[in-house]
């Protein structure tokens, strides 16, 4: 089945006013004493039709917005325009919706005592309507900048011939066609070879997805490197941006040193530089030192981008460390170096996490320094997926695989972080601020 | 008597060294410390820029014989049509900038923030785009783009405007990379707003609620005001980031149609690796140093004074 692009549109603002139905008519109706499946009930009702109003405007308003003879304004004036025209209908015919059970309801407030915490304002029924409403803009536009993601997910079962259908096609047969050609290198077999192919029962399930494509792997891609080559150097940038970040944050944090704020500022200008201002240098520099294309040379490149951001975030988390434990465990007869490992590491933990994190996603997503300083035997997958597309043939299938594949560890990690999340980003902002 | 006390809590001679010597060792610690990161940076960061300075005034060789040449590159840099080419790109890449995405975040953290359930949820949903790898978001860009059979001209289609060719026609090429931008990067901005929401306190809601304030006028006189500082700061580093685009255009575009996107890196990097005149490209990056440079001195002037009169 098929689903041609304008149609999507269509079922997307068509969901949009279902959910604000849904969502605002239940809490309506509730105020005025009815069940709460009665909510629910008339909402689907009330949002299809709101849908349904919604695109007779657009077809209403398009002669008014076409004599514009601007486009892409009458657009976005047709779409606002019908948006508003909608609420302000449904915020009036609320008013007509007679009460239940007697009329035993307060003018504006709510009908049951509100026994959780929250501002006034907030438990007046047209706020709460509307709150509803925003809810929905929210859940819509979240859906909107998912497309991308999901699209690439959807496209990375697809078969060859299904990813490049046009329009595109959103009910397919999932096949794992893309990463397997994506992490192999294949022959393509002629009618004999494939006859004496299907004879053998040695054959992985891998093998097989393949051979209906008269294809037979002979061995990894070159794409199984580079995802090597992305984990090592990833992996490693790091544990040396945390661990060396961790030890000057520590210093910072605790010791009295002369023009510290100028020092601290000059490390985090590091990370607004362009980068291909240190670029130049650093490749003629590599190339004299033999560091070009290499694992070291773009692990230390990306440990030192690294490294502003670590000591800034880790120097925060340590201060909030109190001073007098470790200066309880210096009394006791530990050196500085055993009171960091053993008293100020621990406490640390969670900043080390969000650290940890916050710089595996960057090296892990760089693209213009390996771009630029690695050719071949340090090359990450960032830049190869693109070049995947030069290759005889676009393999979108491929491709798509690829940047899946690559995106699900740093989604877990979000994920996993998410407590973090806010701190981390903020760490520049604030600073500076 | 009190000059007495003083005169005995006085450091003996021989005390005022041991306590130098115990300053002194204090500080080798912290140096030791913050030594490792230390040379990171000196390596790999600050002399790299030290070595673009020199290499500004220089005629470089890949070979590695380097001949100075004065001002040279800057005279050559002045005479370059992409001069006034890309600062005009980039001043309408931050034009554009300002207007899709400046505001975009400032509304969804109102938004977010404002919802009882699933706060959580809206955080991740929209950070995911900021990990998506760039390389790998302009991929699935490109299928949205496409004239043919793309996302976008779908959209259009419904309202019966014609198929646009987003990347290939100079009017539409700046605005079509902005979005791509601003795509990866409001999540991170939504963020920062939000947790600057989250320290206004709810009795200055309570008390523009008593006072009959509408929903408009209490974000106007609460919520604005609170979120100005930010802003402000949000709008240099938002411009900052625009000026320095490299991957979207260069992945996109390559600096086209014609030189519409070319951007300042773009036009270094294209100088640099594939006319391997690093010299020349070591002025073009020197200058935009300094531009860069300039732009944030001149707004944390402007902001201190505009600080200090609100203080007065």
């Amino acid at each position: 089945m098929n689903i041609p692009l304008p149609d999507f549109w269509i079922a997307y603002f068509f969901l949009f006013w279902v959910l604000v139905g849904l969502t605002a008519t239940p809490v309506v109706l509730r105020h005025k004493g009815y069940a709460g499946w009665l909510g629910a009930l008339a909402g689907l009702g009330v949002g299809v039709i709101g849908g349904a109003v919604f695109m007779l405007l657009l077809v209403v308003l398009d002669p008014i917005t076409d004599s514009l003879d601007r486009p892409f304004l009458g657009a976005v004036i047709s779409i606002l325009g019908g948006a508003a025209i909608i609420l302000v209908l449904l915020n009036v015919l609320k008013n007509f919706v007679p009460v239940s059970g007697g009329g035993i309801q307060a003018v504006g407030g709510p009908r049951t005592p509100v026994a959780y915490s929250t501002r006034v304002d907030k438990v007046d029924p047209t706020w709460q309507a509307m709150q509803a409403v925003r809810a929905s803009v929210v859940i819509m536009l979240a859906a909107l900048t998912l497309i991308p993601v999901l699209w690439m997910s959807m496209t990375a079962f697809k078969s060859r011939a299904d990813a490049v259908a046009s329009p595109p096609k959103v009910i397919f047969e999932p096949t794992m066609e893309g990463f397997i050609s994506l992490l192999t290198k294949r022959r393509q077999l002629n009618d004999e070879q494939i006859a004496e192919y299907e004879q053998r029962d040695d054959l992985a399930w891998y093998d097989e997805v393949m051979l209906e494509r008269g294809q037979a792997i002979i061995g990894q891609s070159d794409y199984v490197k580079r995802l090597r080559n992305s984990l090592i150097i990833a992996g490693s940038s790091t544990i040396l941006s945390v661990g060396l970040g961790l030890l000057a944050a520590y210093a910072f944090s605790r010791f009295n040193i002369p023009g510290e704020g100028d020092l601290l500022f000059f490390i985090l200008s590091t990370r607004m530089l362009p980068p291909v201002v240190v670029t130049i240098p650093i490749f003629l520099m590599y190339r004299e030192i033999n560091l070009y294309d290499t694992y070291p040379g773009i692990i230390l490149l990306y440990t030192a981008f690294n490294l502003s951001f670590s000591v800034w975030l880790l120097k925060g988390f340590i201060d909030e460390i109190p001073r007098e434990y470790e200066e309880a465990a210096l009394v006791d007869g530990y050196t500085r170096l055993q009171a960091f490992a053993k008293v100020v590491l621990p406490q640390a933990v969670t900043g080390i996490a969000a650290t940890t994190v916050f710089s595996f996603i960057f090296a892990w997503n760089e693209y213009a320094f390996a771009l630029m300083l690695t050719a071949d035997n340090a090359r990450t997958a960032p830049p190869s997926i693109p070049s995947v597309l030069g290759t005889g043939g676009i393999e979108w299938a491929a491709i798509a695989a690829g940047s899946l594949g690559f995106l699900i560890p740093v989604v877990l990690v979000t994920f996993a972080l998410r407590r973090y999340l806010l701190r981390g980003v903020t760490f520049g902002a604030i600073r500076q601020g | 008597m009190k000059v007495a006390y003083r005169m005995n809590t006085l450091y003996s001679e021989n005390s005022l060294i041991s306590r130098f010597m115990f300053r002194l060792s204090n500080q080798i610690v912290a140096y030791l410390f913050m030594l490792p990161a230390l040379l990171v940076f000196g390596l790999v960061a600050w002399y790299p820029v030290a070595r673009s300075f020199q290499m500004s005034f220089q005629d470089v060789s890949l070979r590695g014989v380097s001949t100075w040449v004065g001002l040279d590159n800057f005279e050559l840099m002045q005479r370059d049509p992409a001069l006034d080419i890309v600062w005009e790109n980039s001043l309408e890449f931050a034009s554009w900038s300002i207007l899709l995405g400046y505001l975009l975040p400032v509304f969804l953290a109102i938004l977010i923030r404002e919802m009882r359930i699933a706060k959580g949820f809206f955080r991740i949903v929209y950070f995911l785009p900021t990990v998506v790898p760039v390389s790998i978001a302009i991929i699935v860009w490109r299928f949205i783009y496409d004239p043919d059979a793309g996302f976008l001209n779908g959209l259009l289609g419904v309202f019966g405007i014609e198929a646009q060719r987003w990347l290939q026609d100079p009017a539409l090429a700046k605005p079509s990379i902005v979005m791509v931008m601003t795509w990866g990067a409001f999540g991170t901005t939504t963020l920062i707003y939000l947790s600057s929401l989250q320290d206004i306190s709810t009795e200055l809601y309570e008390a523009a609620e008593l006072d009959g304030a509408s929903p408009i006028n209490r974000i106007r006189h609460i919520t604005i005001p609170h979120l100005a500082p930010m802003m402000s700061l949000l709008f240099v580093l938002q411009v900052l980031a625009v000026v320095q685009v490299f991957t979207e255009p260069f992945l996109l575009t390559k600096g086209g149609p014609g030189r519409e996107t070319l951007t300042p890196v773009l036009h270094i990097y294209n100088r640099a690796f594939m006319r391997a005149d690093m010299g020349y490209a070591s002025a073009w990056s020197v200058m935009l140093v300094i531009v860069l440079m300039v732009f944030s001195i001149g707004y944390q002037l402007v902001n201190r004074k505009i600080t200090k009169n609100q203080g007065a």
